[in-house]
């Protein structure tokens, strides 16, 4: 019995090890507490620039190719590069700029807190108290 | 069961059905190894054919869109950098596109387990880079927006160069990939079409030789017997009847070939029956002819006998015929001797002729003498005719064809016949004026002897035979008619058959009518009977004048 618990506890261990647990975090300042999937897409694809108050929306992203990032924009249905292309699109025909790419969660975390408007991803253990989380993704 | 007890049709359809069987194997093989080409054909142009010409187009978009960055950085004109823009804005969308289709054939590759681990490795490397160089990219634009041209086209020609130099080469990666596996499938496709032509090849010839093999076994089963069978029935037809097929099986050959050795059996059996009865029958024939001539020559001698007793008959009654005027020519000879005698007497005693002639008792003995003289001449008149008739009957020995008088043979038959007559029987002869016929006159004799006798023997006590001949056209009748007791109908028409009855101790023929309807079949003439039982019977001869 306590061998098939053991056994379970390290499954359970080595469960939440592979797995990637993204945390969708925005600035405190955002005037609401979830988000849709749909919402998301908009607010990264850059079609929808504001919040429902009016405030811009500032679209944070991860430099880092890593799974965290893999994780979120599988959730959003978009393959990074295509992201990438939808913003180099708008970029050449004027319409905003591309998101300013984060070197890494803590970094991330950080310039949510500072940046009223700001929507980012990080990962679920990098989440602090001075951000709020919209959305949790879990992928196996 | 053995295959040479099956049914002809069953055998047909066995054999039919195993060249049908060997054949759809052939045909399924075939179309299984089709199936196997065309599938690989399928997967060389449904999967690494297309993402292999999506791949080419990818890269050549990347390379398009790097030159179309360079010309934007080079040139400082609004419009042609705005051209520039709408460019590489093209060329972004038309890149993606043919992601999406790369990705697209990329799923259906995979639910067909057609995308190798290598692809997947070098399209993720892709990826990576290719989102490395819009990175850049979005550095680049933002340089020359700030028209740092010269910025610019140093990233472009170092780092970029560098990111689009490594994305470059994972297509042409990508490329070879799809290169390398299509050419591996069509090889595949190559080597298993071969393989079918081969296999298809082979099994056809199997067909082509097991089908010989089976014809030859349909052959042997079914038409050589049937030849035999036509061999034989022509042998039987020719009467050769010992020749059997000895076929065993029990199929429609076997059984008619079991049936015709039976009929060749019965058939030699009933020709043996037939000849065993034929020679049977001329066994009897011979027999047969044996006791023909028996009876004709037992008929010959009953004839040769009624012939010597009838004669002895005629003899009998002709002796007594002739013994009377013999008998009374005797008595007056005696009578004669005696009266001559008593003549010489007187003739002695008397002295004078005139006494003598005066004398009553010479002329008394005179008269008798006289008388008796004439009698004694009478009977010898009577031995004449006799003699005549019985002369003239003895022509019943003659068989000469000749001409003949009827009436003198009638007339002799009656005489032969006076003393059965006697006084018993009178004969009436009513003949008419007829011509003599040529005939075989001792024969017609004999009939009518025959016909008269028969008349005689059925007049009881005392009647009448009346004797009639006429002439009517060409031929001559003779009818004789008694007022005997007559013959009954049904007994009339046996009367010219042939046939014996033994009365007493002697063998007599019932009737002689049959000789002598024989005697008038030979004269082309006709013998009839008329009787009536009780009234008498009228027999009518008919002869043909020549």
């Amino acid at each position: 019995m306590k061998n098939i618990l053991f056994l379970l506890f390290l499954i359970l261990i080595l469960q939440s090890g592979l797995k990637a647990q993204v945390a969708v975090i925005v600035n405190k300042s955002v005037p609401q507490d979830t988000i849709k999937k749909t919402e998301l897409l908009d607010f990264f694809t850059g079609d929808i620039k504001e919040w429902p108050d009016g405030k811009p929306v500032i679209v944070k992203e991860l430099k880092a190719k890593s799974k965290v990032r893999e994780a979120f924009y599988d959730y959003i249905g978009k393959n990074p590069s295509r992201m990438k292309s939808i913003w180099l699109k708008k970029m050449l025909s004027g319409e905003g700029d591309p998101p300013e790419s984060i070197t890494d969660d803590t970094a991330m975390v950080k310039k949510i807190e500072t940046t009223p408007g700001a929507i980012g991803f990080v990962a679920k253990d990098k989440v602090s108290d001075g951000v709020k989380v919209l959305l949790f993704i879990q992928k196996d | 069961m053995r295959f040479i007890d099956l049914k002809l049709n069953t055998k047909q359809m066995a054999v039919f059905g195993i060249i049908l069987f060997l054949m759809a194997v052939a045909n399924f093989f075939t179309i299984r190894k089709m199936q196997t080409i065309q599938k690989e054909i399928n997967e060389v142009s449904t999967n690494w054919l297309p993402r292999a010409i999506a791949i080419s187009e990818i890269s050549r978009n990347i390379s398009d869109l790097r030159i179309n960055q360079l010309q934007h950085a080079i040139t400082t004109h609004e419009e042609k950098r705005q051209s520039r823009t709408v460019a590489i804005i093209d060329l972004i969308d038309r890149i993606n596109e043919n992601l999406s289709t790369y990705e697209m054939l990329k799923k259906a590759s995979e639910a067909q387990q057609l995308y190798s681990e290598t692809e997947q490795k070098f399209y993720e490397a892709f990826d990576g880079t290719w989102e490395d160089y819009q990175d850049i990219s979005f550095t680049f634009f933002a340089l020359a927006r700030e028209n740092r041209n010269t910025e610019a086209i140093n990233l472009l020609n170092e780092d970029a160069l560098l990111i689009y130099d490594e994305c470059s080469n994972h297509l042409a990666a990508l490329v070879r990939i799809n290169e390398e596996d299509s050419k591996a499938a069509a090889q595949r496709a190559e080597k298993t079409n071969h393989a079918t032509k081969k296999f298809s090849t082979t099994l056809l010839l199997a067909s082509i030789i097991i089908s010989l093999l089976l014809s030859g076994v349909l052959v042997r089963y079914i038409t050589n017997p049937i030849l035999d069978l036509e061999k034989a029935a022509k042998k039987v037809a020719g009467g050769d009847l010992d020749i059997r097929l000895n076929l065993t099986g029990k199929d429609e050959i076997g059984n008619m070939a079991q049936s015709f050795d039976k009929m060749t059996a019965s058939l030699k059996e009933a020709r043996a029956n037939a000849e065993q009865q034929a020679n049977k029958l001329r066994a009897q024939n011979k027999e047969l002819a044996n006791a023909m001539r028996e009876l004709r020559e037992t008929q010959d001698q009953l004839l040769m006998k009624e012939k010597m007793a009838s004669l002895g008959n005629l003899v009998a009654g002709v002796a007594h015929e002739i013994n009377n005027p013999i008998g009374s020519i005797n008595a007056t000879t005696d009578i004669t001797i005696r009266c001559i005698k008593k003549i010489e007497d007187e003739i002695k005693k008397s002295e004078s002729i005139e006494a003598l002639s005066s004398n009553k008792d010479f002329k008394k003995y005179f008269r008798i003498l006289k008388e008796n003289t004439e009698v004694s001449l009478a009977g010898g008149e009577r031995i004449a005719t006799i003699v005549k008739s019985l002369k003239n009957f003895s022509r019943l020995d003659q068989s000469e064809y000749q001409k003949a008088n009827i009436h003198e043979g009638l007339d002799s038959s009656v005489t032969l016949l006076d003393n059965e007559f006697q006084n018993r029987i009178t004969v009436c002869k009513k003949y008419g004026d007829i011509p003599d016929i040529i005939c075989y006159p001792g024969q017609l004799n004999q009939v009518f002897l025959n016909i008269l006798q028969n008349a005689s023997s059925a007049i009881k006590d005392s009647g009448t035979v009346e004797i009639k001949t006429s002439k009517e056209n060409s031929h001559i009748h003779i009818d004789i008619v008694d007022d005997g007791k007559g013959i009954a109908q049904n007994e009339i028409k046996e009367l010219f058959n042939f046939k014996f009855s033994s009365k007493g101790s002697r063998i007599k023929m019932s009737s002689g009518l049959s000789s002598a309807y024989n005697i008038i079949q030979k004269h082309e003439g006709e013998i009839k009977i008329n009787s009536e039982l009780g009234k008498g019977t009228t027999v009518s001869i008919i002869l043909p004048i020549k």
